[in-house]
């Protein structure tokens, strides 16, 4: 037991890099640190506040129908989702990682001991997803419910229980992902393709039931639990535990889930081995030809490198094409439905007038979720020290970053924005407009991630979904990038809506011109001071 | 040549790395830079690269500074870290190309060379393989044919014998020695006395940052092994 404690301790110190602020060594070290997890609780407050936003939102429909119960159901279903959505592609880098297996195994610890502590990375990273999500939820029902102290009580207890289950599933379906793409050559396009499935069955479950008004959303909430409690059964057991205290239902929901997930300890345990060689395995021996082979440019050079570092990178690209995605999905459902019928979807008032007027800026919305450079220079990690060792300046190294940023989301979205002027029978001069929105908005997205990367960079990393989506460069990059986006389209200026439109892409345009060169100046300082 | 004048590297500005260092590694040299772990190697080599920053002194590679003239000066070296983080992501012959387009190496140039590499350090039928998929003493391999490929005239090497097989390392030594008779400047650190007492012509000896020891291999060994004369050195330090 004081073995697993060890690991697991150590794993979480790693993970959340607490170890930081202990080992620095000087006060400007400590505070540097200590200013990155006092960010990191202001964004878990930010994230708890819209959860209670949310939640009020939803009661005061549910409050309606006098249904306030439901929403103790509804948050219960979506924590668990949350779990286990977020764990699933965490599975083969956390659970079966072989980079510390070796060293582990080689150590006088049973394997099971190794397993259940990288289970219990798994299901304390849930916990805190989990504790931001439920507690507001507590606070909201507790404003329009009287409860009791054993309500609370019990309440809490059902938190740290909550994420076992939703985490098992999402280690058999990420080991099942990860057993079959190992079986295959092209292991990186069925990984793709694996999780887009996935997450378009999780938007077409999420926008096939939503909708905009606060009756809608508790009609949702209701419709959620109804259905989840088809596939997961335990929803029902926890609100029969909390609402009518059946002692039968307290224990089955304590108890199954703590057994269950203590059993999975030791039947993964029996083939774990076997699952973390299978997946490092590697085909070798491939042939190749020197002589059939161009001499490139140094850019040209640098650019390939960063393009097959991104391609190759199933979590890169999927956590930085979100809004190309979007956008298609969205262009091609206009094709078929009309922009009311888009709005309906989607569940935003306005969208379809919005889409009329402002459809350059709406677009640029989209581009802002889509950065590939805010976490670039952070991705190189230990391989910084080639970049900075070879006779290149920085000025290509950013520039081939861009490139990559510009090609991946530029190209998708102006054929996006020439199928949506098309549709919405847009004049020629309307369709310039779109396509230098696409342009504007994508090269700032580009230059302002990057720029946050040079700036807050972390090239210390054993998991790169760490980087890619939970740094503060990526993080900044989103928010700030967000609500330039959305600024622009809240406005209500008494100014003609194209002019206005053509102002702020004009605007954006400006921007990149000033990060364009805020980066050849203080940008290239920022990459020379990077120490490996 | 590379010249090293009262260099000093600190880090926080508290941590003295190196203090007031200065060397002279003389066209054709194989100079032996050696030292405890912790001394301050592999500070001054990256130094000596550009990887890292420094206030104190400068680094002159052939006449240029590597602080004012970067690029030019990153242009006639080439380096083999001690460890070989390479582009997992890339297969070794891709790693290989990539480093001669930075070097703009020509295409006739490059096969030439890549060729006569991979086959002295027998691993041509591994460079269509993933870089993730090779061992430490393979990655170190693709890091050396990837430095001597664009042919530079100062190689900076940290510990190259890491991890290396008996006959590449007797390869790599006899490539050195070659090299160095063509005039080439070649720096490198290592633990291993043996070699350095046999390959190189002239050593430094550095501890806690700074410089115990320079001279010729020759005149130092005459009567005393290089290990003798380490350990004695290192006595005399804590002894003073």
């Amino acid at each position: 037991m004081l073995k697993l404690c060890k690991l697991v301790k150590i794993n979480l110190l790693s993970y959340f890099n607490f170890y930081k602020i202990k080992n620095a060594k000087t006060g400007v070290q400590k505070s540097k640190e200590l200013g990155k997890i006092i960010f990191l609780f202001l964004f878990v407050l930010f994230f708890a506040w819209y959860i209670y936003a949310f939640a009020r939102m939803t009661m005061n429909g549910l409050a309606m129908l006098h249904i306030e119960y439901v929403i103790i159901g509804e948050f219960f279903a979506l924590a668990s989702l949350f779990s286990l959505f977020q764990t699933i592609f965490k599975v083969d880098s956390i659970l079966f990682s072989n980079k510390d297996y070796d060293m582990l195994a080689a150590l006088p610890i049973k394997k099971t001991t190794i397993v259940a502590s990288k289970m219990l990375h798994l299901y304390f990273s849930n916990l805190s997803f989990s504790l931001i999500i439920m507690l507001p939820v507590l606070l909201v029902y507790m404003k329009y419910v009287t409860v009791s102290s054993s309500f609370i009580l019990l309440y809490i207890c059902s938190i740290f229980v909550l994420p076992f289950i939703p985490t098992l599933v999402a280690i058999i379906i990420g080991s099942f992902i990860s057993f079959i793409v190992s079986r295959f050559k092209l292991k990186k396009i069925l990984q793709f393709l694996l999780m887009f499935i996935l997450l378009g069955g999780a938007f077409y479950f999420t926008y096939s039931n939503v909708g905009g008004g606060e009756l809608e959303i508790a009609n949702f909430g209701n419709t959620l639990v109804e259905t989840f409690n088809q596939y997961y059964p335990l929803t029902k057991t926890y609100m029969l535990m909390l609402l009518e205290k059946d002692m039968f239902s307290t224990l089955l929901f304590i108890g199954l889930p703590i057994i269950l997930y203590f059993l999975s300890t030791l039947v993964i345990s029996l083939f774990y081995t076997n699952v973390v060689n299978m997946l490092s395995v590697h085909e070798t021996k491939r042939k190749y030809k020197l002589k059939n082979r161009k001499e490139g440019s140094i850019l040209y050079a640098l650019f390939r490198k960063e393009f097959f570092r991104y391609i190759t990178s199933a979590n890169y690209v999927f956590n930085t094409i979100v809004g190309v995605i979007l956008m298609l999905v969205g262009s091609v459902l206009l094709l078929f439905i009309s922009p009311s019928g888009l709005e309906d979807i989607i569940g935003i008032a306005g969208f379809a007038e919005m889409l009329a007027v402002k459809a350059p800026l709406v677009l640029g919305v989209v581009l802002m979720m889509s950065s590939t450079t805010s976490s670039s220079i952070s991705l190189e990690g230990k391989n910084f020290w080639i970049l900075k060792s070879l006779p290149v300046k920085p000025q290509h190294v950013f520039f081939s970053k861009i490139l990559v940023n510009v090609l991946v989301v530029g190209i998708p979205s102006m054929l996006c924005a020439c199928l949506i002027s098309y549709i919405l029978h847009f004049s020629f001069i309307e369709l310039l407009v779109m396509l230098a929105s696409v342009m504007a908005y994508s090269i700032f997205i580009a230059l302002f991630g990057l720029i946050m990367n040079l700036h807050f960079p972390l090239l210390e990393w054993k998991n790169e979904i760490k980087v890619i989506k939970q740094s503060l460069s990526t993080f900044l990059t989103i928010i700030i990038g967000l609500i330039l986006g959305i600024l622009p389209l809240t406005a209500n200026l008494p100014i003609n809506g194209e002019l206005f439109t053509l102002l702020c892409v004009g605007s954006v345009f400006i921007l990149d011109l000033f990060l364009l060169f805020y980066l050849n100046t203080i940008g290239v300082k920022l990459f020379r001071k990077i120490q490996v | 040549m590379i010249e090293i004048k009262n260099f000093t590297k600190k880090y926080n500005k508290t941590f003295t790395a190196v203090d007031d260092l200065s060397l002279t590694i003389e066209d054709g040299d194989i100079y032996a830079f050696i030292g405890h772990n912790g001394a301050g190697k592999t500070t001054t080599i990256k130094c000596m690269m550009g990887i890292l920053d420094f206030s104190e002194g400068d680094i002159l590679i052939n006449g240029l500074s590597i602080k004012k003239e970067p690029l030019l000066c990153k242009e006639q070296m080439a380096y083999i870290p001690d460890n070989p983080d390479l582009y997992e992501h890339l297969k070794g012959i891709d790693y290989i190309h990539f480093i001669a387009d930075m070097y703009k190496v020509p295409m006739e140039k490059r096969i030439e060379n890549i060729e006569k590499y991979a086959l002295m350090f027998e691993i041509k039928d591994a460079l269509g393989d993933e870089i993730s998929s090779y061992s430490h003493g393979m990655k170190q391999k693709v890091a050396i044919i990837s430095a001597l490929v664009h042919e530079p005239k100062v190689l900076i090497l940290d510990e190259p014998f890491v991890g290396l097989d008996p006959i590449s390392t007797h390869h790599l030594k006899e490539e050195m020695k070659r090299l160095a008779t063509m005039g080439i400047t070649i720096f490198f650190s290592t633990h291993v006395l043996d070699v350095a007492e046999k390959l190189c012509n002239k050593i430094a000896i550095i501890k806690k940052g700074k410089k115990l020891f320079e001279g010729n291999m020759q005149d130092i060994t005459k009567d005393k092994s290089l290990e003798e004369i380490f350990v004695e050195l290192d006595q005399n330090v804590e002894v003073m």
